[in-house]
């Protein structure tokens, strides 16, 4: 302490001032002023950035290495280390300096949003699917807790039971059974992978042989064309007859029974009497029958043979032939009358059908001849080869290859057509003249040159046909090329065609309606009143003037209509409606219907009218009272109401058509004027409406299938949110 | 002679007891039901006025705060208990089915800010005007033990708000600053800062578990991460969001409730704009919560009303009132997203059923099946005029159908005015701002 003390003591005596000038001086042979080094009494986390105004290293700093170094000039031990210091030396850069802290924070948030983003972008897919998916099940289930649950219950019994030892034994037998029964399992698979794989390649081939010999099937039986029809049959037959007469030399039974066969489908089909009418005898005598009498004779009779033929079944079905004969003659005789004979078409129609049926003949006709063109060519091609049998055969080879490049390329063949023709119109010629010659030799020497001349030909049009085609491709390549590529929308598409009905609630309040109410229930009472007053005073007028507003008569609304794919009326022939028709035309042949009609449109027309209405009083300007006539021609114009023009009736230019506008009034306000969303057509909506769901008209299971709620949750279990266990290939799984 | 009668066996006709459903046989060839169409849109027209009468929402009210209710929090594992907090300090735990009060205490001085259940449902955690966290046991203190936290902490900051993590111990308040919380640590571990004086409100992210969201005084929107060094980003909107809720089934998604009376739904991954705008209410929104399904979401508002949104629809489906229910200032959407609880500022807690005219309690097959039916045929001609009429008719409150008109009004004024002011200006001058966009002033990175 003493010591202390004396030390306190002799601190005490020097001069303070004394003592700063003194240091100051002794700082000051650097001739460099330092900053007094903060000295930390507390230990904090932060270190003050006022610390770092001096460098430690450099040219300014207090320690500077240069100098250090210089110490180890002339060391020898030294010389790795001097070294070293030099290397670093050139290599040493100051770093740059930290960016402020406000940007840097900012860039390392926009750095963990990204990262997070890419966290939620995961989810894209579940909740895309999710959205979209039309009914939902809450609960989600969770994987992880079922799997756990699964376990648990395999154990349970085996928990709750003890077993005696004769069980336990048992139960080992049974194990041991199970293993076996496990192996010979594996055993079943008898076929190896490589057999497996060939099986499924015969399958698939034999699948594919098939679908294409029913393509073909169907292909065949398309084609309308008679000619090719019967020549397939006839081919049948002979075929079958020569298979016929192969099992006779075989196997005579067989052949027997075969022939049984055969007869009886004729017998068959002879007894069925198809061939009623139709034949090419019948048809003749039609054709003729307009004009000959005898024809319409035969043919009249021939029907009455095959009618009593097949009389016993089909009794009823004459009686209605024969009224439908009556009604063809009744409808000759009546033109006028509308019921008989359905509506007359108009002028326009007409013309336009004619017009349009004009334009259809001409195309037809032009095809037509096209048609016969080429049938034309394949003709004379046969014939070609029918005349000169044998030594044609590679020609005639050559020229299928060239129409088979027709078919290929349509487009082209249609170019080439007339080329084709006079090609064949050559060779045809030339056919002739070979016709004309005599002897072989000739014929095989022309033959040969004209085979070469065609082969030439031949492999000359082929490779122009190849160029084309590479040009048209080339010419598609470049459309599409062209075009812009479409953006394919990853939506995905919503299940269930929900209506989206985005709009605010109806919101009313009760007083306020009351006192609407209220109003208008006042307003209906001025109107009676006046209503009354005006029928008092004159008879004659029905409307009650003082509330017609014109501006309300001039702008009739136009009501939104829907182009529905329903028609209007439905057309539909039934024999019922047939006789239903003759019965009409029977009761209304004498009445003058069309005038009667006419009649009533214009008192429905003079219905509809506006009038004008005649306000004018008696004794207004003038005299009145008994004895008094008001004088008719001095009517004042200002009391006269003009109504206002109504738009043209939609029946103005149908003669015999009255159509009544306001009965739809009553529907119109259940009808939907615009297509819901997620709908685009009309036809698409109507379709949804006209599906039934409800159980008196679909089968239960259809109708719990369309019942199945949106959402559906269980009584009383807590839904929980989802988990990311749920999400797809998350990288833990 | 021989006649010949149609006979069927009794078997197929007759049923074997009394509680079988009679057989009846059909032919469902569509052409012997002309009139399906017709027949089923009366039905649905049935089906919809049917649904107006039995519209009866609510279903009871659960009273004893002897202040505005300014908080409530559901259990995580039960349905049949909630807890509420009101702005004496007290918290009350509910029994939901018996209606009745279980448990009251006093646990903050002045205001009770936030209640929260740990997702295990052992215990809740409230946070009060006091600047104080406790920690509450969720079991009721036995005969002669008092009402008291099992942890208390205390902040240095003031605390507004608080949300739980849902898996771990870790929850998250807000105030001042946003601060993470550990429940055995009595200090922070970490918190955020950026800018902002106060966060009112905060919510955790119920999918992604480890970002949350908070809305600040500055009228923005700010989202964290837990794992790095706090907020990612911020937007900023033209007034103040009272309160955020994620989307349970979209991990992305998250709705808040504006001062401006609209909702906004947002995808966190674009926050330039709402992916939605969900008007109808006609004073602040203070409060929102979303279905535990994802679809729907429940908001109630200064307007004194609650409404339920489709959560892609920008319209209401449904409001809710009562002469006698004040503002809102808190409304929940229970887990089995059958009812709405919600606490208004005349000290009731009330309960909603979530879809007005449901049927509670178990259903015959037949009665279900019949119900379902008159669902999809509600659906099938939603947008025929008649049906739609009917079943967005509400009646509301006068003050309510008055401020509407009158928001109408400015609003066809402003439309007025905007397309006035582009007619006499150069084209392209003044230019169509969608709806969406007009609302958010910015994203801050």
């Amino acid at each position: 302490m003493s010591d202390a003390s004396d030390f306190n003591y002799s601190d005490d005596e020097i001069d303070d001032k004394s003592h700063t000038k003194i240091v100051e001086n002794v700082l000051n042979i650097n001739k460099t002023r330092h900053l007094k080094r903060p000295v930390r009494t507390e230990p904090t986390s932060h270190v003050s950035e006022f610390n770092l105004v001096k460098p430690i290293a450099g040219k300014l700093a207090n320690i500077q290495l240069e100098k250090l170094t210089r110490v180890l000039k002339n060391k020898k031990n030294c010389v790795n280390l001097k070294e070293k210091f030099e290397s670093a030396k050139k290599k040493a850069r100051t770093l740059p300096k930290p960016l402020e802290k406000p940007q840097s924070e900012k860039i390392s948030r926009s750095v963990a949003y990204e990262r997070n983003r890419f966290l939620f972008d995961r989810w894209e897919a579940f909740v895309t699917s999710n959205r979209a998916e039309a009914h939902r099940v809450f609960p989600v289930n969770n994987v992880e807790k079922l799997k756990v649950q699964a376990k648990e219950v395999e154990k349970l019994p085996q928990m709750w039971t003890f077993k005696s030892d004769l069980e336990k034994k048992l139960d080992k037998l049974e194990t041991e059974e199970y293993i076996i029964g496990n192996v010979n399992e594996e055993n079943t698979y008898p076929l190896t992978l490589k057999e497996l794989k060939e099986k499924r390649k015969e399958a698939a081939k034999m699948r594919a042989h098939q679908s294409f010999k029913e393509a073909k099937a169907r292909r065949q039986n398309k084609i309308k064309s008679k000619k090719f029809h019967r020549i397939l049959r006839k081919e049948k037959i002979k075929q079958k007859l020569k298979e016929f007469e192969e099992l006779q030399k075989t196997d005579p039974e067989q052949a027997l029974v075969k022939l049984e066969e055969i007869e009886k489908a004729r017998a068959l089909e002879r007894f069925s009497l198809r061939h009623k009418s139709t034949g090419q005898w019948a048809m003749n005598k039609q054709i003729r029958a307009k004009y000959d009498k005898e024809s319409r004779k035969v043919l009249s009779q021939q029907l009455q043979l095959s009618r009593e033929l097949t009389q016993k079944s089909k009794q009823i079905e004459s009686d209605s032939d024969f009224e439908e004969a009556q009604g063809e003659t009744l409808s000759l005789t009546n033109h006028d009358n509308p019921w008989i004979g359905g509506l007359q078409p108009n002028k326009e129609v007409c013309d336009f059908v004619s017009g349009y049926r004009k334009f259809w003949s001409e195309q037809k006709a032009k095809s037509e001849e096209q048609n016969d063109l080429i049938s034309n060519t394949v003709d004379e091609d046969f014939k070609f080869q029918l005349d000169v049998d044998q030594p044609i055969n590679d020609i005639v080879e050559q020229q299928q290859v060239v129409s088979n490049q027709q078919q290929e390329f349509p487009d082209i063949s249609k170019k080439k057509s007339k080329k084709c023709v006079d090609y064949n119109i050559i060779t045809k010629e030339k056919q002739v003249n070979v016709n004309n010659m005599s002897g072989d030799w000739d014929v095989d020497e022309f033959f040969e040159n004209i085979e070469t001349k065609i082969k030439k030909k031949v492999h000359n049009k082929s490779k122009n046909d190849s160029k084309k085609v590479v040009k048209l491709k080339s010419k598609k390549n470049l459309k599409e090329k062209n075009l812009k590529p479409k953006k394919i929308s990853l939506d995905m598409p919503i299940q269930s065609k929900k209506h989206v009905i985005d709009e605010e609630l109806n919101e009313t309040s009760g007083v306020n309606k009351k006192e609407n109410n209220s109003n208008i229930e006042n307003l209906k009472n001025i109107l009676n009143g006046v209503k009354d007053a005006n029928n008092k005073t004159n008879g004659k007028i029905k409307n009650t003037i003082g509330d017609i507003d014109p501006t309300e008569f001039m702008k009739p609304k136009t009501p939104i209509e829907l182009d529905s794919a329903l028609p209007d009326l439905v057309l539909e022939e039934d024999p019922e409606q047939d006789t239903q028709k003759n019965i009409i035309m029977e009761a209304f042949e004498d009445d003058d219907v069309v005038q009667d009609f006419t009649k009533e449109k214009k008192h429905e027309i003079d219905k509809d009218m506006s009038q004008t209405i005649d306000l004018n009083l008696p004794g207004w300007g003038s005299w009145a009272g008994t004895g008094i006539h008001p004088r008719k021609q001095k009517r004042r114009r200002r009391f006269i109401v003009k109504m206002p023009e109504v738009l043209p009736r939609r029946d103005d230019n149908k003669g015999t058509l009255i159509i009544n506008e306001k009965a739809t009034a009553k529907v119109k306000l259940h009808q939907v004027t615009e297509i819901p969303f997620p709908f685009k057509s009309v036809i698409d909506y109507e379709a949804s409406i006209r599906a039934p769901i409800g159980k008196t008209f679909v089968p239960e299971l259809a109708f719990r299938k369309f019942t199945r709620p949106a959402v559906q949750t269980r009584m009383g279990t807590i839904i929980e949110p989802v988990t990311t266990s749920q999400l797809m290939g998350k990288p833990g799984n | 002679m021989k006649v010949k009668v149609i006979t069927r066996s009794p078997d197929e006709y007759l049923r074997e007891t009394k509680h079988d459903i009679h057989k009846v046989f059909r032919n469902y060839d569509p052409a012997l039901h002309p009139f399906e169409a017709a027949r089923e849109y009366t039905r649905a027209l049935n089906a919809v006025k049917l649904d107006k009468v039995f519209a009866k929402p609510f279903l009871g009210s659960l009273d004893g705060h002897r202040d505005s209710v300014s908080c409530i929090a559901k259990h995580p594992k039960r349905l049949s208990t909630v807890v509420s907090g009101a702005f004496d300090g007290e918290i009350r735990v509910w029994d939901i089915p018996q209606r009745t009060c279980v448990r009251e205490f006093v646990a903050h001085n002045g205001i009770v800010r936030g209640v929260v259940y740990v997702p295990s449902g052992n215990s809740f955690i409230s946070v009060g005007d006091d600047k104080t966290i406790k920690t509450w046991n969720a079991l009721i203190p036995q005969f002669g033990e008092d009402e008291e936290p099992v942890n208390t902490i205390l902040s240095k900051s003031v605390l507004t708000g608080i949300s739980h993590h849902r898996q771990s111990n870790i929850f998250a308040t807000c105030g001042e600053i946003v601060q993470l919380w550990e429940e055995s640590r009595n200090e922070a571990i970490r918190s955020y800062e950026w800018g902002v004086d106060t966060l009112h409100d905060i919510a955790f992210n119920m999918i992604e578990t480890n970002t949350f969201a908070a809305c600040a005084s500055d009228r923005s929107i700010i989202l964290y991460d837990m794992r790095d060094n706090g907020p990612l980003r911020k937007v900023i909107m033209k007034l103040r969001s009272n309160k955020v809720a994620w989307n349970p089934m979209e991990a992305f998604t998250f709705t808040c409730a504006n001062e401006d009376y609209n909702l906004y739904t947002f995808d966190t991954r674009n926050l330039k704009s709402p992916v939605n705008v969900h008007m109808d209410h006609v004073g602040a929104v203070t409060y929102v919560d979303y279905a535990p399904t994802g679809k729907e979401f429940v908001s109630g508002s200064y307007d004194k009303t609650i409404r339920i949104f489709e959560a892609d629809h920008g319209h209401s489906r449904e409001i809710y009132h009562t002469k006698r229910m004040q503002r809102l200032t808190n409304v929940q959407w229970t887990l089995d997203n059958k009812f709405i609880i919600s606490g208004s500022d005349e000290m009731n807690i009330r309960i909603w059923k979530a879809r007005a005219s449901e049927k509670l309690g178990p259903l015959r097959p037949r009665e279900r099946a019949a119900l379902r039916y008159s669902e999809a045929l509600k659906e099938k001609f939603a947008s025929h005029p008649q049906v739609k009429r009917i079943s967005r008719h509400r009646h509301v409150p006068k003050h309510v159908y008055n401020a509407q008109s009158e928001l109408r009004t400015i609003k066809t004024k402003e439309k007025r005015r905007e397309n006035n002011r582009r007619i006499h200006s150069k084209p392209g001058e003044v230019p169509y701002v969608p709806e969406r966009e007009k609302h958010v002033i910015k994203e801050v990175q």
